[in-house]
């Protein structure tokens, strides 16, 4: 028998303005416990400002916000004392070092000391800082320093884990040893919010995602849910001296393709349903004799979604 | 206890600072006083005064004079003029500079007392007193001589053998005054250390406890707000009395003959000044300054304040326009203070003592008030904190 699930988290069309600048709009969220909910958007799409509402940081213009089944207040510590925050900026002392740092952040939640010792012991061995324990954070790479500030917001053991792009800047072997720390967290048994702006991490991770632009949902569901959303099923980019413009039409004129475009000597043609695309499109090139090179083929990703619904890429090309 | 806890393990981190300031201030203080001690024997012996001597009069009389003085002290030729004077007093060059007026010797015989020198010292200086009890002396030496029945040249030359060994209580005077001189410009000097250590220290601590993501991750925690306040408030007053009190321990030791009621009030006073100190830091740390700027601002407020409001510059020395700015700083208050509980001029009422430290208060209340509107007002603005 399948319950319905437990809800953790309900924000319902929260407004929050910064001056004129509307940062979030009207945004309604839900979370449920066991999942890992990614909250995916560009830079500035209000993803930091969503997470700062959730937690009480900042207050906002409308909207209500509940957190186990209870308003979410300033005062409201005993849902604080539930929940492990890891912020987008390392927070930590630079005086102290990686225990002490641990043991701290820890303490603010535990002041049973022997109770407190084991968990921060715990954090430790789960984010593999055991040979840097007396480092003093300046010591550290930016993927340890991401490490331990992870460990500074999850040591209480906290059943609601919030991380707002924990992995920005760090280096690939770091981001999947974090990655697998989020999953290993969740499997045992805490709800995690997971915020960034890679769509490869939050589709590696998360159950059910939501996508913001411009502090506006613009849409929701599993990764699965999403690319159902578009049209697009497949990609196919070919590397080309050259297309000639009558070759361009004929391109654009088979079944199933909607979009074909050329520049940088790289021509992206994309498709919605059907199949061998690919042979057909490589069939016109070679009727109309024009050599290539490359040729690879993609199946849409939470980009192309992104794309479709508002026109953009999710990335800024750098 | 956390945050407490925190605190104080981040103050050690930057304790080495305050360390150095406090081993160099001790240190200073120390060899001052030592190296005073030494020669207090041969300050005895000698206690000469360097005068400078000008005699408009000309006369046996005041050639007789000069002649003394140049006996029992040091004679220091200055050019008879108004800045050269200033600069030869400034720089210690003389102590004291006496012109025998014209008319000296007519005034000696005829027992007129007004207007026989015209004299130029430091304003409340020991050396002015001591040169003008020497100038009395001679001159009531000459007049009991001549009232007695001599003439005029024997009652100089009398006058003169008379007060040749005639020191001896001059000089017990000058011991007290040299002990009390210990103890006041040590806590003359507190002034300085106090801001340094407050401002270098307590200022990047504050700043880092209440750096924003450190506060929201706090924020976010079990831990209420005002616990949290609290435990850094705790934590401040506990660095700020365990620094006041070794200095102050240090000072009391180091002039322990010299400790008498006065000093008690000015210990209070000194303690006064460590809460502004404190409540400078606070206000500051507001603004987040990092570690240079932290450095170039304890510079600034601590050398101001010292120099402005005769610290290291006696406040006879300083221009009518420095004292009234001086008055806007708390300095002026408690150096004020301090000289009367300690120094030379050594009158002071109760009530006066108490409305200086209530000004002095003031100094520490202001900037605390402003440090809550600002950080308030910064939080209206920021995200988080
Ligand atoms: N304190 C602030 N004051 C004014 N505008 C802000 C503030 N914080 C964020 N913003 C603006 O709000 C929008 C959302 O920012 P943010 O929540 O940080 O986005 P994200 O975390 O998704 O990158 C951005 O346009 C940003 O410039
Ligand atoms: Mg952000």
């Amino acid at each position: 028998m399948e319950n319905t699930p437990e809800t953790i988290v309900k924000i319902s069309s929260l407004v929050k303005r910064y001056g004129d600048l509307l940062a979030i709009d009207h945004l309604d969220l839900q979370i449920n416990k066991g999942e890992v909910f990614g909250l995916l958007g560009p830079n500035g799409s209000g993803k930091t400002t969503t997470i700062n509402c959730l937690l009480s940081l900042l207050s906002f213009d409308k909207g209500s916000i509940e957190i186990f089944g209870k308003e979410m207040t300033p005062t409201s510590y005993d849902i604080k004392r539930k929940i492990g925050l890891i912020m987008q900026n390392v927070a930590v002392f630079d005086e102290l070092t990686v225990y002490e740092n641990i043991d701290y952040f820890c303490g603010l939640y535990v002041s049973d000391k022997a109770q407190r010792k084991a968990l921060v012991e715990e954090a430790i061995k789960f984010v593999g800082l055991d040979e840097f324990t007396k480092f003093y954070p300046k010591k550290l790479s930016g993927g340890l320093l991401r490490r331990l500030n992870i460990a500074c917001g999850i040591a209480h053991k906290p059943e609601l884990i919030i991380l707002d792009e924990p992995t920005v800047a760090v280096d690939p072997q770091s981001r999947n040893k974090i990655l697998e720390g989020i999953q290993q967290l969740n499997r045992e048994g805490a709800t995690v919010i997971y915020t960034s702006h890679y769509m490869e991490e939050v589709e590696q991770i998360c159950s059910r995602i939501a996508i913001l632009d411009k502090g506006k949902k613009i849409a929701e569901g599993s990764c699965g849910e999403l690319k159902q959303l578009i049209k697009n099923t497949e990609t196919v980019n070919i590397e080309l001296p050259s297309l000639p413009q009558n070759v361009h039409s004929a391109l654009a004129s088979l079944p199933h393709v909607y979009e074909v475009r050329y520049d940088d000597e790289l021509l992206t043609v994309r498709c919605s349903g059907g199949r061998h695309n690919l042979i057909r499109i490589l069939d016109v090139l070679q009727k109309n004799d024009i050599s290539f090179g490359r040729v690879y083929s993609e199946l849409p990703t939470l980009n192309d979604v992104f794309l479709e619904i508002t026109g953009k890429e999710l990335r800024d090309k750098e | 206890m956390q945050v407490f806890k925190a605190y104080i393990k981040v103050m050690l981190k930057h304790l080495p600072t305050a360390i150095i300031y406090l081993v160099v201030f001790v240190g200073i203080a120390v060899a001052m006083t030592f190296a005073g001690l030494g020669s207090e024997s041969s300050v005895f012996k000698e206690q000469q005064l360097k005068l400078c001597v000008f005699d408009e009069d000309n006369t046996a009389a005041s050639n007789a004079l000069a002649e003394y003085l140049s006996q029992k002290d040091e004679i220091v030729a200055v050019e008879n003029d108004d800045t050269a004077l200033t600069d030869a007093l400034y720089y210690k060059t003389i102590d004291y500079a006496v012109t025998i007026n014209k008319g000296f010797e007519e005034k000696l015989i005829s027992g007129e007392t007004d207007e026989l020198f015209t004299g130029r010292g430091l304003h409340g200086d020991v050396n002015e007193s001591l040169a003008l009890s020497r100038l009395d002396g001679y001159v009531s030496a000459v007049r009991a001589y001549m009232a007695a029945g001599h003439d005029l040249d024997t009652a100089l030359s009398k006058a003169q053998t008379a007060l040749a060994d005639g020191s001896k209580v001059e000089l017990v005077a000058k011991e007290s005054e040299k002990a009390a001189m210990g103890l006041e410009p040590y806590f003359r000097y507190l002034t300085y250390i106090l801001l340094c250590i407050m401002l270098s220290i307590l200022c990047p601590v504050i700043v880092i406890l209440c750096r924003s993501d450190i506060r929201s991750r706090a924020q976010c925690s079990g831990i209420k707000t005002t616990s949290y306040f609290l435990q850094i408030f705790l934590g401040g007053a506990v660095f700020v009395i365990a620094v006041w009190l070794i200095l102050v321990a240090v000072g009391l030791a180091l002039y322990a003959d010299s400790l008498s009621g006065r000093a008690a009030v000015a210990v209070a006073n000194s303690f006064v000044f460590a809460l502004v100190a404190a409540s400078w830091a606070i206000f500051i740390s507001c603004f987040a300054p990092g570690g240079s700027a932290v450095n170039v601002m304890t510079q600034i407020i601590s050398l101001a304040n010292s120099f402005l409001c005769g610290v290291f510059v006696p406040m006879s020395l300083l221009s009518d326009g420095v004292l009234k700015v001086a008055r806007f700083l708390p300095g002026y208050w408690y150096v004020k203070l301090n000289d009367m509980l300690l120094g030379s001029s050594r009158s002071v009422k109760a009530s006066q003592a108490a409305m200086y430290m209530l000004i002095e208060a003031a100094f520490a209340v202001v900037p605390l008030l402003l440090a809550i509107l600002v950080r308030r007002s910064a939080r209206q603005k920021s995200a988080a904190c």
